[in-house]
């Protein structure tokens, strides 16, 4: 059977999700809450909050009086010994070492498809202040948000930021795909592709964009903002090679006799079936390549996982240093990740997303180091509220301008 | 939440393949009867299930929370159930009632998560007292219980009087819930 896959993104409005996961985390509280009294474990006041969810919640007696039901629960536990629960971890055991994302495989085997842009909110995150002179500082926020953008509803209620939308329709118009209904993305070119001849495809992703695709042999490409890719629509002869500009994190699929190179402006990696993040902007003096796990080789060296090589265009020089491999994997799964970054990389990497330009009022703000992880989310203020949290900045933004100042705090 | 529970959830987040592990048996027969409650074949539950974790497992570095991660699992076990649904849809009835059950859904969560708890204390007993305490449940009378596991009716008694003692212990107010114990 095709399985179904997680990921629930894709059909559902951004809203209406948010609106959702919290009430799914209310029903877990009050859950939890059920399960202590239990126990016997309730505070006077988680007590006295039960009480008053038991007022609130319509269903609450329902709910209790279906948990108290003995023939349920005996009902229950002997069905679901029904369940293989061996043979299913044996599956995910497979499936964890899958290297395709779940839901792409199911759309396409043959050629690139895109993959609709989703911004979404944040249900937590945290930011590390980084200075090195204080313990790892941490904060949690818990925070929710709605967007600011027009969005489109669908029929069956899907919602879609509508100037994302038309920015899609237009590059997969480009790309001869149709965009179904529901999550369903066509390549349409597909069978009128001719078979003998190369065919090279552009994929543009526009500043606070990001595109997932999947490549003819299976390798799994996720750009983000302001790249692009030229790749062909098949490969053939003995090297698979693609074009990139920007960044772009990828998962080749090994195949030793065709080595897969990703070209760059200023050098290419060659790669031996593996996970790594290619940033290469114009603008930006260096390129850094960062090993997630395999190997590739950069200027001739071979890189090892958790390793990131950075080369200076105006220098030439090529250097190196250890990084979280991890985080990188983790920018696939829409995650911001940054590891003790100067300020002022972190806000352009920002900048190409949320589409602003950065000023400092102090250029010394743009040297502080931060690290933090948190989803992308659509409202820029959010995230500048975090940065703000830690007491070492302040911001102010005006007609898509940021002024980094000095903290008043 | 325990101190132990805490670091079984950072163990997850930081990658690890024990801890993962770890939760999936805490979940698994949950997730089952989740799943069920939507769909009937026991192959395909299990397809759900396992297509969800395989999910978790990619989604792992952004649990903050346990609540957080039993939200998101629930979350994501009912889109799957909803995605299975919708593409095997034979008619157009079958499934519709589902689409807009949000109400039940959140029942539905509280009594599985409830129930995953107590059933854990009872899967604690040691196995003869587990079945005794599983067919008293039931409905079972003592003789029933006796004569299905070949004890006399006394042992009964007695097991049962241990694996109370120890529910009593493990959920103390668990026996508000199940009077039937204390008819002895």
């Amino acid at each position: 059977m095709e399985h179904p896959r997680g990921g629930f993104l894709h059909y559902r409005g951004v809203i209406h999700e948010i609106v959702l996961m919290e009430k799914f985390k209310n029903s877990i509280k009050i859950a939890e809450l059920i399960s202590k009294s239990l126990r016997g474990e309730l505070t006077g006041e988680e007590q006295r909050e039960l009480e008053r969810l038991r007022q609130e919640y319509p269903d609450m007696e329902k709910v209790l009086a279906d948990i108290r039901d003995e023939r349920k629960l005996a009902e229950v536990m002997v069905s679901r010994k029904r369940f293989d629960r061996e043979k299913t971890w044996k599956g995910v055991k497979k499936g964890m070492k899958r290297q395709i994302t779940p839901w792409i495989g199911r759309v396409a085997r043959y050629a690139a498809v895109l993959l609709l842009p989703v911004v979404f909110a944040v249900a937590f995150w945290f930011v590390r202040d980084w200075k090195a002179s204080r313990e790892e500082m941490q904060y949690v926020v818990d925070a929710h948000f709605e967007s600011g953008k027009t969005l489109l509803e669908l029929p069956g209620g899907r919602q879609i930021a509508l100037d994302t939308l038309q920015n899609v329709m237009r590059e997969l118009n480009q790309h001869g795909i149709e965009v179904g209904n529901e999550n369903d993305l066509r390549y349409a070119g597909r069978d009128s592709l001719d078979a003998k001849k190369k065919e090279y495809h552009r994929i543009v992703v526009p500043r606070g964009g990001e595109y997932n695709l999947q490549l003819a042999d299976g390798t799994n490409v996720w750009l983000f903002a302001e790249s692009e890719l030229y790749f062909p629509a098949r490969f053939d002869g003995r090297i698979r090679e693609v074009y990139l500009s920007g960044e772009g994190y990828f998962e080749v699929t090994h195949d030793a006799s065709h080595p897969f190179v990703v070209k760059t402006k200023d050098l290419d990696v060659k790669v031996l079936g593996t996970s790594f993040n290619v940033k290469a902007y114009g603008n930006m003096d260096v390129v850094e390549t960062s090993l997630v796990e395999g190997k590739v080789s950069v200027k001739g060296q071979i890189l090892r996982p958790n390793m990131q090589a950075v080369y200076r265009k105006s220098t030439g020089e090529l250097s190196y240093k250890s990084i979280i491999g991890d985080n990188y994997r983790l920018r696939k799964e829409r995650m911001f990740v940054f590891e003790r970054e100067r300020l002022d990389d972190i806000l352009s990497e920002m900048a190409r997303w949320y589409d602003f330009q950065v000023f400092y009022q102090n250029p010394e703000l743009a040297e502080k180091r931060f690290g933090f992880k948190l989803q992308k989310y659509e409202e820029v203020e959010t995230l500048l509220h975090i940065l703000q949290l830690t007491g070492e900045v302040d911001f102010e933004l005006k007609d898509k301008v940021l002024i980094v100042k000095n903290s008043v705090r | 939440m325990t101190k132990n529970s805490v670091n079984l959830l950072s163990r997850f987040n930081a990658g690890s393949e024990r801890a993962f592990k770890e939760m999936f048996d805490d979940f698994f027969p949950a997730a089952c009867s989740f799943v069920a409650r939507y769909i009937p074949e026991v192959a395909t539950v299990e397809d759900v299930v396992q297509e969800t974790f395989i999910h978790i497992w990619e989604k792992r570095g952004m649990f903050t929370d346990w609540v957080y991660f039993k939200a998101y699992l629930y979350r994501a076990l009912y889109n799957n159930a909803l995605y299975y649904l919708r593409g095997h849809r034979v008619t157009e009835e079958v499934g519709a009632g589902v689409e807009d059950d949000t109400g039940n859904v959140l029942d539905a969560i509280i009594t599985e998560e409830v129930r995953r708890e107590i059933i854990a204390a009872i899967s604690k007993l040691p196995t003869e007292r587990g079945k005794i305490i599983e067919m008293t449940l039931a409905g079972n009378s003592q003789e029933e219980i006796a004569r299905e596991l070949g004890i006399s009716v006394n042992t009964v008694k007695s097991q049962k009087r241990k694996a109370y003692a120890f529910l009593r212990e493990e959920l103390k107010n668990l026996f508000v819930l199940f009077w039937v114990l204390l008819y002895l």
